[in-house]
C-alpha cells in the first residue's frame, strides 16, 4: 500500500513537468508579447490585493488577541471555508455595479474589483497566519510585560510587533501565491481586456483568467500553447514561494 | 501611540464587518421575493443534475484521494527519514488548482484515448486534495505522545503493527479531519473541473466517461451569462448550498480538532 502511494506520488512530481515542458517546444511567437501583458496583470492585482489585505490583517489579528470575545476569529474561520466562486458571484453582483457608477468610465470589472475581492480572498488566511504569530508570541510575553505596567496595546504594539517581521512576511507571500494563483475571481471580475490597465477602473487580464479563456476558445494556433507556458510560470512561482516560506521556517 | 494602534485595531474589524454586510445585504436585496418562490421548484429540479454531478465528483475523487493520501502520510510519518519527499507534498499542497487542471488537460494530449470527463476532473482533484490529507496524517501520526510507541516497542512489534494497532486508532479524529477537508474543497473548486469536463447542461452521468454538472459550475455560468434574475436565483441556490457544503465539513474538521486537543 505504502509503495503504491510512493510511485503514485512520484508519478505526480514528474508528470506536470513533462507535460508542459513538451508543449514549450513549441514556442509561440505572437504570444511572447501578449504573455507579458497578462503577467504583469496578475502580478498588478495581487500586489494591489495584498497591498490591501497587510494592514486589515494586522489589525484583526491583533484585535482578535486583544478581544476577549471570540466572534472575531470565528468569522475569520467562517470566512476561509467560503468558496472562491461565491466571492466572484457576490462581486460581481455588487461590486461591480457600484463600481461602474462610481467611476465615469469603464464597466466596473476592472482592475479595482479584481484586486478588492483577492484582497477578501486572501485576508483570513493572512489574518489567522498573524493572529497565531502573535498569541504565540503574547502569551510568552503576557507576564512579563504586564508586570511592568504596560496594556495589552501597548504590549502588542511596542514589545511584539517588532518580533513579527517573519510572520508578516510569512503572510504576505502566503496571500501573493494564493492570489497570483486564483482564477475564477480573476476571469469573472477582471474584464479579460488584452491590454495593461491604465487605471485602477480599468480592466485587464491575468495568466490564470488567460488560460481558461484560450482552453475554452479551442484555437489549435500557435497562441494555444501559450497555456503551458503560463501553466508552467505558475508552477515555478508557486514553487519558488514555497522554498522560500520551507526555508524561512527551517532557519 | 498606544491608542493610535487602538484605533487601527477598530477601524479593521469594523471595514471588515461593514463588507461583508453589505455584500450580504446587497446579495438578499437583488431577490424579488415573490418572483423567487414562484420559481423555486423548477430551479431545484433543474439543479438536481448538478449536485448529482458535484456528489459523484466528490464521491470518486474521495475514492482515490483518500487512500493515496493516508497510505502516503503514514509512509513519511513513520517509514522513512527524509524530507525531500514532504517538501513535494508541500508543492502540490501550494500549487493553483488551475495548474492541477492544465496538467490534467495535458494528460488529454498526451494519452490517445483520453477526452475530457468525469474520470478526468476526479482523478485531478484527487490530485488536489491528497496533499491536505497527506499533511493532516503525517502531523496527527507525528504528534502522538511517545510513551505510545515506546511501549509498543518494548513489547516487540514491529514499526507496523505499532502503527497500525496503536496510533491508527487515536490518530482517526485527525483523520476524519482531513477527509473533511478534502471533501469540502472537492466540491467547491471551480479551475479544475473547468479544464476538465464539466458542462452546463450534460444531464446525471452515467459512465465514467461522461460529461457532468456541477454545482460550482452552475454558479459561474450564471455569474458571467445571465439575462434575467431567474438565471441569478439559479446562482444563488447553488451558492446556499456549496456554502453549507462547505462551511459544514470545514466546520466539523475544525471542531473535532478541539474536541480531541481538549
Amino acid at each position: 500500500m505504502f509503495v503504491v502511494a510512493l510511485f503514485a506520488f512520484l508519478f505526480y512530481f514528474s508528470k506536470p513537468l513533462i507535460g508542459e515542458v513538451m508543449a514549450w517546444h513549441w514556442q509561440p511567437e505572437h504570444g511572447h508579447y501578449g504573455l507579458f501583458i497578462m503577467i504583469i496583470g496578475s502580478f498588478l492585482a495581487s500586489v494591489l490585493a495584498v497591498l490591501l489585505a497587510l494592514p486589515i490583517s494586522i489589525g484583526l489579528a491583533s484585535f482578535a488577541v486583544v478581544s476577549k470575545r471570540k466572534i472575531v476569529l470565528e468569522i475569520i474561520y467562517v470566512m476561509t471555508s467560503v468558496p472562491t466562486i461565491v466571492y466572484a458571484f457576490v462581486a460581481a453582483i455588487i461590486l461591480v455595479p457600484f463600481l461602474r457608477s462610481c467611476f465615469i468610465e469603464g464597466t466596473g470589472y476592472s482592475w479595482l474589483a479584481t484586486s478588492l475581492m483577492l484582497a477578501m480572498l486572501v485576508l483570513p488566511t493572512m489574518t489567522l497566519t498573524i493572529y497565531n504569530g502573535l498569541n504565540t508570541r503574547y502569551r510568552h510575553y503576557q507576564t512579563t510585560t504586564t508586570s511592568l505596567g504596560l496594556t495589552i496595546n501597548q504590549t502588542l504594539l511596542w514589545v511584539i510587533m517588532p518580533l513579527l517581521g517573519k510572520d508578516i512576511i510569512t503572510a504576505t507571500l502566503l496571500g501573493f501565491s494564493r492570489a497570483i494563483g486564483d482564477t475564477i475571481l480573476a476571469l469573472v471580475l477582471s474584464g479579460n481586456a488584452l491590454h495593461l490597465p491604465n487605471a485602477l477602473w480599468d480592466s485587464m487580464r491575468t495568466m490564470t483568467a488567460h488560460i481558461v479563456l484560450i482552453t475554452g476558445g479551442n484555437t489549435q494556433d500557435i497562441g494555444y500553447n501559450a497555456i503551458f507556458i503560463i501553466g508552467l510560470l505558475l508552477f515555478v512561482i508557486s514553487i519558488a514561494i514555497n522554498s522560500l516560506l520551507y526555508r524561512w521556517r527551517r532557519g | 501611540m498606544a491608542r493610535l494602534f487602538s484605533v487601527w485595531m477598530w477601524i479593521s474589524v469594523v471595514a471588515l464587518l461593514v463588507a461583508i454586510a453589505v455584500l450580504a445585504v446587497g446579495v438578499l436585496n437583488q431577490i424579488d421575493v415573490v418572483e423567487f418562490f414562484q420559481n423555486i421548484k423548477t430551479i431545484v429540479q433543474d439543479l438536481i443534475p448538478a449536485c448529482i454531478g458535484t456528489i459523484y465528483l466528490v464521491a470518486i475523487s474521495s475514492a482515490i484521494a483518500i487512500p493515496i493520501g493516508i497510505g502516503t502520510g503514514i509512509y513519511l510519518a513513520r517509514f522513512t527519514k527524509k524530507h525531500f519527499l514532504t517538501f513535494i507534498i508541500d508543492i502540490l499542497a501550494g500549487t493553483p488548482s488551475i495548474v492541477m487542471g492544465l496538467f490534467g488537460f495535458t494528460m488529454i494530449i498526451l494519452i490517445p484515448k483520453a477526452t475530457t470527463s468525469l474520470l478526468l476532473s476526479a482523478i485531478c482533484i484527487a490530485m488536489l486534495v491528497v496533499p491536505y490529507i497527506v499533511r493532516i496524517t503525517k502531523q496527527a501520526l507525528e504528534t502522538m505522545p511517545q510513551a505510545l510507541d515506546l511501549t509498543g516497542i518494548s513489547l516487540g512489534m514491529t514499526t507496523w503493527q505499532r502503527t497500525k494497532y496503536l496510533l491508527l486508532p487515536k490518530a482517526r479524529n485527525d483523520i476524519f479531519r482531513g477527509i473533511m477537508l478534502a471533501i469540502g474543497r472537492a466540491a467547491e473548486d471551480t479551475a479544475v473541473i473547468l479544464l476538465t469536463g464539466v458542462v452546463i447542461d450534460a444531464g446525471i452521468p452515467t459512465k465514467l466517461t461522461d460529461k457532468f454538472e456541477a454545482l460550482p459550475f452552475v454558479v459561474y455560468y450564471s455569474v458571467t451569462e445571465y439575462r434575467s434574475n431567474i438565471d441569478l436565483y439559479y446562482a444563488f441556490i447553488s451558492t446556499l448550498i456549496l456554502i453549507t457544503i462547505t462551511t459544514l465539513t470545514f466546520y466539523l474538521a475544525r471542531r473535532i480538532n478541539y474536541d480531541h486537543r481538549n
